[in-house]
């Protein structure tokens, strides 16, 4: 199974995986609705940093919660599909996985699809915090 | 708005009614101003009326972003603040890096215009369209890390926060505004925030931007601006010594001033060299959009005190260091990190103090006129207790709080020692040492300013030109060229160390037209940045500069830096006719009809 990994030490919250992901995505920058977004808690000063992006390992809980199967996974391509003809915009994925975004001007559901095997968010990281496949 | 790149409007909040409104912005607005500093120019030249105090009600803070802030191109995070400063009674514009402006934009609004003032303390809270004042009782008094750290676990992790500190609270002349670990510095933005009873603002931005070139063509667009940038060896200069990487080479070119510019060279800077800095780094941080990555956390200890905090930069680490005759590397960044919390300029604070060093060692001061601080050259100790009383004005902290001018002013003398340009302090760059930057520093619509025309590029690094550093030939036109391109950088925004990472005035061009839609030239960069400081002089004019604030102090002609064996002065009237002339100004320093007429002034 392969997915976009992140390493929080080298992270320098540069916030260009986000932009690259929703421009690409959505034609607009736009990193709340991203399906790849990094934050850290102000809370703590300049204090560890958490990344959401799906990592394909977990129970897929979004297909699981979804009542409607607008979210189904496509075993080809490793990475969850969203057919938004079917979303009734229950947002119950929302809830279900801290991983998936929300584009609330087209009503997408975004979950990272590895930009077709070539992640822009790898490509466009300048410190290496994001990998695939192994290569930053 | 046909353009690209602009949320399409400015929030407006006046204080006093508690009423919000917005201004849509115009295609006229964006041709001739562009966005941060010319917008700046443009509002705080309409919006304000002539002779306001600077702490009056009526003075108006616009917060403002450009049109590639947030949007993939490098660099483009930073975040304008102005409004007439306290400080110089001139229109100020200052800047932050990190993550504000950004958030801002994608919260739809491209800036935020502030007027009028609070009864009692409030902050500002921005969540898309959702705009709101709220009771700021529980922080008020709080340093800016509390400030935030408390704002933080209220509205929760997604909100950008920006604050002021006691120092803002209390008027000091030169108090920022910190956004974590980035001040909007210069020039006493925070006790204009102060005076309004504005503590902080906090944003929330869900919303997206559009750009004004094709995706496709606009992600290969910024690429390869990124990859100028990835590439240019100065690079990881910059990332590994921050912004200090130079302090000891222009030292060693006698260009760095030592003890309140009695000197221009530090007999030794190796405990403040950037190799040193650089050891107490934990980990790297970058502002939004950013693939240079100068900054740093770094955790250090001192008098048994831990410090968790941005590494210092190189105009902060001189100011409150070699300035005041100091190379205590702890206590500088201890001092640096207090100024952080306290919320106050590293740089006129440094200058306010070794304003008082010299004066206290020429004999205008002395102990008990200091309240007890012993403000002797070299001595470390005295800085956090000096900072905590300038903060709170308390005592002689009080006198240092009006910045080296007004506490000269204020006592009645040492006004020859107050090293500063309309009452803003000279920057780490010996004016003796560099005629261009003696140039700029003088004729810089917000005073001493060193980015706005920082023409060592040209004079020391090679960068920008070979130009001789003492040599005034040649000098006007550089400045004036600089003053004009850096105007751009500033109006994106852009940081200012891209100009050494090979972006040139076409590439800053080509920035701004793959996020507007614009087709600019190099040209029009020039022209742009010539209005924008032509607006900016206008502005100066109406509250009533003239020609005899745009020079240096007296000392810079008169006397030669003991370290430097050329004996070099450097008197910059020698080169102000000319420099007027480049910018079709007469000889009075006023704008000619036909400068005004060919920019639709």
């Amino acid at each position: 199974m392969k997915y976009v990994e992140f390493h929080k030490e080298k992270c320098i919250s540069c916030d260009l995986c986000s932009q690259v992901c929703s421009l690409t995505k959505l034609g607009r920058i736009q990193p709340a609705a991203a399906a790849i977004r990094v934050t850290r808690d102000p809370s703590v000063y300049l204090g560890e940093r958490e990344c959401a992006v799906c990592d394909m390992t977990h129970d897929r809980a979004c297909v699981d919660s979804c009542p409607v199967g607008a979210l189904t996974y496509d075993e080809g391509a490793g990475v969850v599909r969203f057919d938004a003809e079917l979303c009734t915009e229950c947002l119950a994925c929302l809830d279900a996985c801290p991983n998936v975004a929300r584009d609330a001007d087209s009503g997408r559901i975004m979950i990272c699809d590895l930009c077709a095997g070539d992640p822009q968010c790898v490509q466009w990281c300048p410190e290496g915090a994001l990998t695939w496949e192994g290569k930053a | 708005m046909k353009y690209g790149g602009y949320a399409g409007k400015i929030l407006t909040v006046d204080l006093s009614s508690g009423i919000f409104g917005e201004i849509p912005l115009t295609d006229e607005l964006v041709e001739n101003y562009l966005g941060g500093r010319g917008f700046a120019a443009k509002i705080l030249y309409d919006e304000l009326e002539p002779g306001v105090a600077a702490l009056d009600p009526g003075n108006k803070i616009i917060v403002v972003t450009g049109p590639a802030t947030g949007t993939l191109v490098p660099t483009a995070s930073r975040t304008a603040i102005g409004c007439k400063s306290p400080l110089t009674g001139a229109q100020s514009v200052s800047y932050m890096g990190g993550h504000f402006g950004a958030e801002l934009k994608y919260a739809g609004w491209d800036g935020v215009l502030i007027s009028g003032a609070a009864a009692d303390p409030v902050i500002l809270v921005i969540a898309d369209d959702a705009v709101s004042l709220r009771p700021a009782s529980g922080i008020w008094g709080k340093d800016t890390r509390q400030t935030q750290e408390l704002l933080a676990a209220e509205l929760g992790r997604d909100f950008k926060l920006g604050t002021i500190g006691p120092a803002g609270e209390n008027l000091v002349s030169y108090a920022n505004f910190m956004h974590v670990q980035h001040a909007a510095g210069r020039g006493g933005i925070g006790a204009v925030f102060g005076s309004k009873k504005l503590k902080a603002i906090a944003v929330r931005g869900t919303g997206g931007i559009r750009v004004g070139t094709p995706t496709a063509d606009y992600v290969a667009g910024c690429r390869e601006l990124h990859r100028i940038i990835r590439e240019n060896p100065v690079r990881e200069a910059f990332r590994w010594m921050g912004t200090t990487g130079m302090l000891p080479t222009v030292n060693e070119a006698v260009g760095l001033p030592y003890r309140n510019h009695q000197d221009d060279r530090a007999p030794d800077v190796s405990p403040i060299h950037p190799e040193e800095i650089a050891k107490y780094i934990e980990h790297y941080e970058a502002c939004g959009g950013c693939n240079v990555i100068c900054g740093s956390v770094v955790e250090f200890v001192r008098n048994g005190r831990q410090y968790r905090t941005e590494r210092i930069e190189h105009e902060s680490v001189w100011a409150l260091g070699p300035l005041c005759g100091i190379t205590d590397l702890p206590a500088i960044m201890e001092a640096g990190h207090l100024c952080d919390l306290l919320g106050m300029d590293t740089m006129s604070a440094g200058a306010a103090i070794a304003w008082a060093m010299e004066a206290r060692e020429k004999g205008l001061l002395d102990l008990q006129d200091t309240d007890g601080l012993d403000l002797a050259f070299g001595n470390a100790d005295v800085l956090a207790e000096a900072l905590a009383k300038i903060s709170a004005r308390e005592g002689f902290g009080d006198v240092l709080a009006r910045g080296s001018r007004g506490a000269a002013r204020y006592l009645g003398r040492g006004e020859d020692y107050a090293m500063q340009v309309k009452g803003l302090d000279i920057a780490a760059y010996a004016p003796r040492a560099f005629t261009g930057m003696a140039l700029n520093y003088a004729t810089t619509a917000r005073g001493a300013d060193h980015n706005k025309a920082f023409t060592v590029a040209a004079e020391f690094l090679g960068v920008l030109g070979d130009y001789d550093r003492y040599s005034t030939e040649g000098k006007p036109r550089l400045v004036k060229r600089m003053q004009d391109s850096t105007a751009v950088i500033d109006s994106l925004i852009m940081c200012m160390f891209t100009v050494d990472l090979g972006i040139s005035v076409d590439l800053y061009a080509r920035s701004a037209n793959l996020a507007t839609g614009l087709e600019i030239t190099g040209d029009d960069v020039y022209s742009i940045g010539e209005r924008i400081n032509t607006i900016e002089r206008l502005f100066n004019l109406r509250e009533g500069f003239t020609r005899d604030d745009d020079r240096l102090p007296a000392r810079f002609a008169e006397e030669a830096a003991p370290s430097d064996e050329g004996g070099h002065t450097v008197d910059v009237g020698t080169m102000m006719d000319e420099y007027y002339r480049e910018r079709e100004w007469d000889d009075r320093g006023v704008p000619t009809r036909a400068l005004l007429d060919r920019l639709g002034l």
